[in-house]
């Protein structure tokens, strides 16, 4: 019997920001409906309140037209819905069969766990999916793609009515892709509802049905795939605003002098990568999530051993066995995850903005100059436009955007020498509208002379606000590309010049 | 598939080399000691002084299989003695319903455990370990910080009963759980849902089992065994102690023959039988040091050391398990690609 789903004006809030906004549409039985978007649309999100993992704030799940409410899991693996997780969530140290049937093992007439009928039944399911996999194997032995598998077959085994696949082919070869489709093909014919999140164009053209768009947390369209391109696809999910947000920028021009000079860089996780910053210049690092834009960062700011090659800096060439001797030639870092390494948050902006400098702040005594200290925050919140009531107030309080600004003007303020700055993924999290504050300000900061090393893995971040962009793959650099040679596809192209999909997926990008 | 024998996983276990060091601990001992060591005398001191901490063993490693931890069992076995005690003084119930008591009130401290966990999110860690201060505390308010006489004939003889005049039934009875412990681990769904919970607890939530549940479960069959081996420690001395329990140790001492046993610190892997020959090889290890006359300040000393070994050695037999399952998944990867480059 064929069910439905339909998402009746679901809403979710986290504070500060709104991840999904009144979000309306229905799968049915028998069809395949692929969910797209880009980074941060709120796909996972969507399917988090679909799994009962996190409850959402407003609007109501319905399955065949009942009102339905998860507040587990469980609860919704019982309503008859299963979700496979992009990031795979398996138990690594625990067997298959026993992954397989976690909340329902097999028991024998004592009560016992009974081992056998449980091999049994995930050969069965195994074979099934011709894949050669021992049930008793321990999942953490296995190869990510058979992990994945595995992963798709504790939905599968389930045997419900309403499943939905996030990005399942990510890690997969050509090989599990065709399994994956076939098992998918099946359970379609059996009247179940799929729902497909992927990036990947042609696997959407190829598996779905309906094409639903989200946008910033908004559903933008439903579209049926026979009857649409990939460039509509595309224009639905990026809209135009953010096309304005870029034209409206002052850009800057750089200037000759070399800043950084990277020569043959190796670190652990990095091989042999080159290129050179100039005064003034906003270099893009682009590449897929685990190419090493990272670690070429942390290598270059002394956080990781530098096993081979040559750093210069203002052609002089520089070992750093420590952050601090970075910081001090010069070189700034604003990591991706600023909570955890960027910001202490439990101290006051003023703390956070001058924490470099303190040792620099003393007066003649020992102890340090508050009102030093004070001028230079309040500049800095000046500056950088910092929504706060006072420069005393604790980081933790404010929004991310506003946090984001903090790192700014704490390597950039007037006591900072900063001639280089490394900025991991500064908008990751941030609203549109803080955003454009942001490039704004990088902008501004490199027509001031800095030298800037941007990684962001979203493109059209990278595209629009990069001089010229250098694009990483599996630890080395792929190649290089000017301002005037970067678009989505060139880029992409190099990031995954050796991934089959490459060449036939238009717009590609990672989590 | 072909099933592992018996006795390959035997020598594979983290058992295998406790019990050689056992073993060779043993004759050291017995031949330093020159024949004390094997006296019944101390054999008995032996086996009385690992009652408790086997009836700790039990809760303690289950909980460190589901990745959580309690570090105020100690502190619950002493509150249950007192209470146990205090009851038996001040009226005149048989003592059997006193203990019906006591084993309710251990059942109220694994509650109010599990709610510091599950429902303020506390760490375990955290709440458990602030906890132990509430119950010590209890402990020496209950009678000004003095111990109580237990003078009921009929339970003290629980402690000092020996079977063939060697073989304390208590220790007996405490073994009997064990095994029905490591029964229920390797073959009841709910066993094997602890070593999921603590594998990956959010992968098991998403697989339909109930974290908080399994949890509760097992704080409070802990809060139930600490109080058995607290009233099981009482037997044997005829009084309850507020402070003697926890400064003996015997909760630390288990925690470490846990993690020196193969139970890893986070969860999921490990069982209660290698834990079992830790606690006896600690023990042995202690009553070297008393048998040998080595001073009482070097064996605490000693004992730390111990663990602090302990502790080195889990980090490396980690760390080359992570090594080896990177490896063997490297290789599947490269035997996969081999044939699909076979296949094309």
């Amino acid at each position: 019997m064929a069910k439905t789903l339909e998402f009746r004006g679901i809403g979710k809030s986290y504070p500060g920001v709104r991840a999904l906004d009144n979000v309306n549409f229905k799968a049915e039985g028998g069809k395949v409906l692929a969910l797209m978007g880009e980074n941060g649309a709120g796909k996972s999100t969507l399917l988090k309140i679909l799994n009962g993992d996190q409850p959402a704030t407003e609007g109501e799940i319905l399955v065949d037209g009942q009102v339905t409410a998860f507040h587990s899991p469980h609860d919704a693996q019982v309503a008859g819905i299963s979700v496979i997780y992009q990031e795979r969530q398996l138990m690594p140290s625990m067997s298959v069969m026993e992954n397989l049937f976690a909340d329902s093992l097999h028991t024998n007439k004592f009560g016992l766990v009974d081992r056998n009928l449980l091999y049994k039944d995930a050969l069965e399911i195994i074979n099934e999916f011709g894949l050669n996999i021992d049930p008793a194997a321990i999942v953490g032995h296995l190869s990510i793609a058979n992990q994945q598998m595995v992963e798709v077959m504790k939905a599968y085994r389930r045997n419900s009515d309403i499943i939905a696949y996030d990005e399942p082919t990510a890690p997969l070869s050509e090989k599990e892709i065709d399994l994956l489709f076939k098992v998918i093909e099946k359970q379609k014919a059996a009247g179940k509802a799929i729902i497909y999140v992927s990036h990947r164009m042609s696997e959407i053209f190829e598996i779905s049905d309906e094409i639903v768009v989200l946008k910033d947390g908004k559903h933008v369209g439903t579209l049926t795939t026979a009857a649409t391109n990939s460039a509509e696809l595309i224009k639905m999910m990026v809209g135009r605003d953010i096309g304005d947000t870029y034209s409206s920028l002052r850009r800057n021009t750089p200037q000759e002098e070399v800043v950084l000079e990277v020569k043959n860089l190796s670190s652990p996780k990095v091989h042999n990568v080159s290129f050179k910053i100039h005064k003034g210049e906003i270099l893009g690092l682009s590449g897929l999530v685990g190419a090493g834009r990272t670690e070429v960062a942390r290598a270059i700011f002394g956080v990781d051993p530098v096993t081979g090659g040559e750093i210069y800096l203002n052609g002089k060439k520089v070992e750093f066995r420590h952050p601090r001797e970075a910081i001090d030639a010069g070189i700034a870092l604003c990591p991706e995850d600023r909570k955890e390494e960027g910001l202490i948050m439990y101290r006051s902006i003023a703390d956070n903005i001058t924490m470099p400098v303190v040792s620099s702040l003393r007066k003649r005594s020992k102890f340090i100059d508050r009102g030093k200290a004070a001028e230079v925050a309040e500049k800095a919140v000046k500056t950088f436009d910092i929504k706060t009531p006072s420069i005393f107030k604790m980081v933790a309080e404010l929004s991310g955007g506003n946090q984001q600004k903090v790192i700014l003007g704490r390597w950039t303020n007037e006591m900072m020498q900063t001639r280089l700055l490394i900025l991991d993924e500064p908008t990751k999290g941030i609203d549109v509208g803080t955003k454009a504050e942001i490039y704004q300000k990088i902008c501004d900061l490199a027509s001031e002379g800095l030298a800037v090393l941007f990684i962001s893995s979203e493109l059209t971040e990278v595209i629009n606000l990069s001089d010229r962009i250098v694009v990483m793959r599996g630890g080395s650099v792929s190649g290089e590309l000017p301002r005037s040679e970067a678009t989505e596809e060139n880029v992409l192209t190099l990031a995954m010049a050796e991934e089959k999909h490459a060449a036939s997926s238009g717009k590609e990008a990672e989590e | 598939m072909k099933k592992p024998s018996v006795f390959s996983t035997f020598l594979k276990s983290k058992a295998f080399p406790l019990i050689i060091i056992l073993v060779v601990m043993t004759i050291i001992t017995m031949v330093v000691s020159q024949g004390r060591f094997l006296s019944t005398g101390n054999m008995l001191t032996v086996l009385y002084g690992i009652v408790i901490q086997i009836a700790f063993l039990c809760g303690i490693g289950t909980i460190l299989i589901s990745g959580n931890i309690d570090l105020s069992v100690g502190g619950q076995a002493a509150l249950s003695t007192m209470i146990f005690a205090w009851l038996c003084k001040s009226s005149s119930m048989p003592w059997g319903v006193a203990m019906l008591i006591t084993f309710c009130a251990a059942v109220c401290f694994g509650l109010i455990n599990t709610f510091l966990v599950n429902k303020l999110h506390f760490p375990s860690f955290i709440a458990t370990i602030g906890m132990s201060s509430v119950y010590s505390g209890l402990c020496s308010v209950m009678n000004k910080g003095d111990n109580i006489q237990i003078a009921r004939a009929s339970f003290t003889a629980i402690g000092k009963t020996n079977l063939f005049g060697w073989l304390p039934i208590s220790f007996v009875f405490v073994i009997i759980i064990l095994i029905i412990f490591q029964f229920v681990l390797s073959y009841t769904r709910f066993g094997r849902s602890v070593f999921m919970v603590g594998d990956n607890q959010q992968a098991a939530r998403l697989s339909g089992l109930n974290p908080d549940r399994v949890r509760m479960v097992l704080f409070i069959l802990n809060s139930v065994l600490a109080c058995l081996g607290g009233l099981l420690w009482s037997a044997q001395a005829k009084l309850a102690s507020p402070t003697a329990i926890v400064s003996s140790g015997a909760d630390m001492r288990v925690i470490s023959a846990a993690i020196l046993g193969g139970i890893a610190f986070t969860g999921g892997t490990g069982n209660l039988i290698s834990g079992f020959v830790a606690v006896l090889l600690l023990n042995v290890f202690n009553n070297m040091l008393i048998v040998i006359n080595v001073p009482t300040y070097w064996t605490v000393f000693a004992s730390g050391l111990v663990l602090a070994v302990a502790l080195t050695m889990d980090y490396f037999s980690t760390k080359r398990r992570q090594q080896a399952l990177l490896e063997a998944a490297a290789a599947a990867e490269a035997e996969e690609m081999g044939e699909v480059s076979q296949a094309n």
